[in-house]
């Protein structure tokens, strides 16, 4: 993989609440050619994108009974940072089961991690370079 | 007297004797007594000579035609000549003692005259009374020793009337009524005896009771206690007024009674005491044609009920008859071929005559009734035919009370049915506006007067999608179709509820729709259980999903640095096809899956575009979901891979129908891939391989054609297995 790797490794937040999931998101999110940037809950996903400006795709799991309904957040995402991209998995609902964020991607679990791989590459395609 | 005198006969004679002589008188007086005389001296000139010879002589009403008034008539006399003798002893005159009986002998001969007319007269009379047609009497009374009238007795009686009460002529004279007739009505002796104390004639038409026989009559005062009887014979009219009467009253009482039992006693009632019979019975014929059942006779004094249950075979030489329907009539049953072989059996029952009528229906003899007696008789055909008649009526009372019964016991049965349920059971009117609540509904309903909620229009009382299916309903209904539907409804205080409904039409008696039936049940827990459920069922796809997802992070995290990431990437993909397997089955409670969903859901993820998907509405059980999923899976990673996928304007068209096979149904099921390269057959076969050759059911049935146009898979499998759970 990553023959056209980018100069500079993206940062890409994962926000799973699941700790296997999450580490093998973070696998690949690596496998993708980004860097993973990991948060364990929603909250914990708008203070990060607060800190990392520099954050331009985010990943998360809707399944995360602990917090804020998971498309909430998604949709507060895109309202707060517009150009940020967003992709969505779940358990629970399927693609035509939920009223995505605009430009948001959804894949329903069990993921195809080939199929997200593509999606993260495709999505960041033509991104500006992000500045230091 | 006259004296004649001498020989001269010189004629004299008293004042006594002047009338006699009439006109002659005063000339006669002294002459000869054959110039006093002269019309009739011929004739008393013997008879003077013999008397002057000494002899005397007496006449009775002798005849003289005498014209002593200067016309001649006839006279009788009654007179005697005897001599008067002189000193000597010698004959000296002639005296004559005369009696006119000419009134006398008149009167005698008037009297005898009219003893012979009487007589004549009498004669003629009689040879009336003996050539009557009308029974005649002469009776006089018996009275006791106080003088009331306690009997009376056949003083003269005509030939007719023997013949009319059928008793032997000539032996009533001389004895009474009671004598003839033991145990006669007293009102023969009374009503007659009224007539003498009154002097009042009367008419009457009455019975003699023992002879069964009916009479008008005229009993008119004959003088003293005599008095006299016209009698004419009238059983025939009696009879047939009776027999009118009989049926009548039948008509009155078959209406007028509810009773089975009582409508068979009354009716057998009439029947025997209108033709003064032994026995009247009914009985109803079994569905088998054998059992013969008699709930109650009629029974005169002296004749035992025959009441009870009998086979139709018991009535041996007739049952034939009776069976076909044809009346049985047997004036006596010594006589009658079908009985006279063994008459003890019916002789046993005091039945020595009997009249049997079945009464038929639809081919079936259903009833019989009989009339019996210990006598032989001759039925007449009026008796035949009232016997007929009140059969058949009887009959029929009894059908219309049984089909009166059935009809109040299945409205009271309806009634209590659409009591006890506990479904709310409408009737809507065609415009949709409520007219009838069951019981059982009002209280499901909480309502308390139905009153409250008549008219309303129906579809108003649901909530959400109710009103909608309502209306739709309704115009089903009016096409003569019913609908099924769920829908909640609030009580009418209030209490939130969700009801199964039921609309059909209610027929009319042309058979057009006339009203619509509405049954709602309250599955409000039913509905209630049902959210629960779909809830974890939808909890329990997540976690199953979620664990897959688990699943699939180990695996791959295990063999993520193995060299063969190409398997990593089939076993995520299997899980996938797993998981869209368990979508599917998800939304009917993992109990079946339509086909057409489970080929979406598994090919989905290859391009909805690159599939014709064809097929019949087909649903499938858990296990077949799994194996077409993970089926139809490795079909479509292979086309990616080799077949039609591969290039951009390949397809695949995905088939299945329903075809039956030895009386069994079974699935056929194609994958045809077209726009490919050509198919070549794997040289190695995987797990993949061995996924699509178990087929739909697990245990084969699949044909693969490498062709060069493409890949072509048929699978088959008996339908009952691909459904079962």
């Amino acid at each position: 993989m990553g023959q056209s790797q980018p100069l500079k490794r993206w940062p890409v937040l994962v926000v799973e609440d699941e700790p296997i999931l999450r580490l093998d998101a973070i696998d690949m999110v690596e496998e993708a050619g980004f860097e993973a940037v990991e948060a364990l809950s929603s909250a914990d996903a708008i203070q990060l994108l607060e800190e990392r400006l520099d954050i331009r795709l985010v990943y998360m799991d809707l399944d995360m009974p602990r917090s804020r309904s998971g498309i909430e957040i998604a949709a507060a995402i895109r309202k707060r940072w517009p150009p940020i991209e967003i992709i969505l998995t779940a358990a629970y609902f399927t693609r035509d089961s939920v009223r995505l964020p605009e430009r948001a991607e959804f894949y329903a679990k069990p993921i195809n991690r080939f199929e997200i791989i593509e999606a993260m590459r495709r999505l960041t395609e033509g991104e500006p370079e992000a500045s230091a | 007297m006259c004296l004649a005198w001498g020989p001269e006969r010189t004629f004299l004679y008293n004042d006594a004797y002047a009338p006699i002589l009439g006109k002659r008188h005063p000339f006669a007086f002294g002459v000869t007594f054959a110039e006093a005389w002269p019309d009739v001296w011929d004739e008393i000139k013997p008879l003077v000579e013999r008397t002057f010879a000494g002899e005397t002589s007496t006449f009775r009403d002798m005849p003289l035609l005498m014209t002593r008034n200067g016309y001649p008539e006839e006279t009788w006399w009654s007179f005697s000549y005897s001599p008067v003798r002189g000193e000597n002893g010698e004959v000296a005159g002639l005296l004559n003692v005369t009696l006119e009986t000419t009134d006398r002998v008149k009167a005698e001969r008037e009297r005898d005259a009219a003893t012979a007319e009487l007589q004549r007269s009498e004669l003629k009379w009689r040879h009336l009374f003996e050539t009557l047609e009308e029974g005649f009497i002469l009776g006089k009374v018996v009275r006791d020793a106080a003088g009331h009238i306690i009997d009376w007795c056949y003083e003269e009686v005509n030939d007719a009337w023997y013949d009319l009460v059928g008793i032997e002529r000539g032996c009533a004279v001389g004895r009474t009524i009671r004598e003839v007739f033991p145990g006669i009505e007293d009102e023969w002796v009374l009503e007659f005896a009224r007539v003498v104390e009154t002097g009042q004639a009367i008419r009457f038409t009455r019975q003699v009771g023992n002879l069964q026989r009916w009479y008008d009559g005229v009993c008119q005062p004959a003088g003293g206690d005599l008095f006299t009887v016209l009698f004419l014979e009238v059983t025939d009219r009696v009879q047939s007024d009776q027999r009118r009467e009989a049926l009548a009253e039948l008509g009155r009482v078959l209406t007028a009674i509810d009773d089975p039992e009582d409508i068979v006693r009354a009716a057998t009632g009439i029947i025997g005491r209108t033709l003064c019979v032994g026995r009247v019975g009914y009985g109803t014929v079994g569905e088998d044609g054998e059992t013969f059942v008699v709930p109650n006779d009629w029974t005169a004094e002296g004749y035992a009920s025959l009441a009870g249950t009998y086979r139709m075979d018991d009535y041996g030489g007739y049952a034939e008859d009776l069976r076909e329907g044809r009346m049985v009539v047997i004036p006596d049953v010594r006589l009658d071929p079908r009985t006279a072989e063994d008459t003890g059996p019916l002789e046993s029952v005091a039945v020595r005559s009997l009249v049997n009528r079945p009464i038929k229906e639809r081919g079936r003899t259903v009833a019989i009734l009989y009339v019996n007696d210990s006598v032989p008789r001759e039925w007449t055909s009026e008796e035949l035919q009232l016997i007929a008649d009140a059969g058949n009526r009887t009959w029929t009372a009894l059908e219309r009370r049984r089909a009166e019964k059935e009809a109040r016991e299945t409205a009271t049965f309806l009634s209590s049915v659409l009591a006890a349920s506990t479904d709310c059971i409408k009737v809507v009117e065609l415009d949709g506006r409520l007219s009838f609540m069951s019981e059982g509904g009002m209280k499901v309903m909480d309502i308390s007067d139905f009153n409250a909620v008549k008219g309303c229009p129906w579809p108003d009382l649901l909530k959400e999608n109710g009103p909608a299916y309502v209306r739709e309903a309704i115009q089903a209904a009016k096409l003569g179709e019913t609908r099924h539907f769920e829908a909640p409804a609030d009580t009418f205080i209030g209490t939130p509820k969700h009801w199964s409904i039921s609309v059909s039409p209610i027929p009319g008696p042309n058979g057009e729709v006339a009203r619509i039936l509405s049954v709602s049940r309250d599955i409000t827990e039913l509905h209630q259980a049902r959210e629960q459920q779909l809830l974890l069922n939808g909890e329990l796809a997540h976690r199953i999903k979620n664990t897959m997802s688990v699943v699939q992070a180990i695996a791959h995290q295990t063999l993520g640095r193995a060299e063969d990431q190409k398997a990593v990437e089939a076993f995520g993909k299997r899980l996938g096809a797993l998981a869209s397997a368990n979508d599917v089955l998800t939304r009917d409670n993992w109990s079946s899956a339509k086909l057409e969903e489970v080929a979406h859901g598994a090919l989905s993820t290859f391009g909805e575009d690159r599939f014709v998907l064809t097929g019949p509405d087909v649903t499938i059980g858990p296990r077949a979901t799994l194996a077409l999923s993970l089926m139809l899976h490795e079909l479509a990673t292979n086309a990616a891979k080799y077949g039609a996928l591969s290039t951009p304007e390949g397809t695949v068209s995905v088939t299945w129908a329903v075809r039956s096979d030895g009386g069994k149904d079974a699935l056929d099921l194609s994958w045809i891939e077209r726009g490919g390269p050509p198919a070549l057959e794997p040289t190695r076969k995987g797990f993949g391989s061995r996924i699509i050759r178990m087929g739909l059911s697990g245990s084969g049935g699949v044909e693969l054609r490498y062709e060069t146009e493409g890949l072509t898979m048929r699978a088959t499998a008996p339908l009952y297995q691909i459904q079962e759970a």
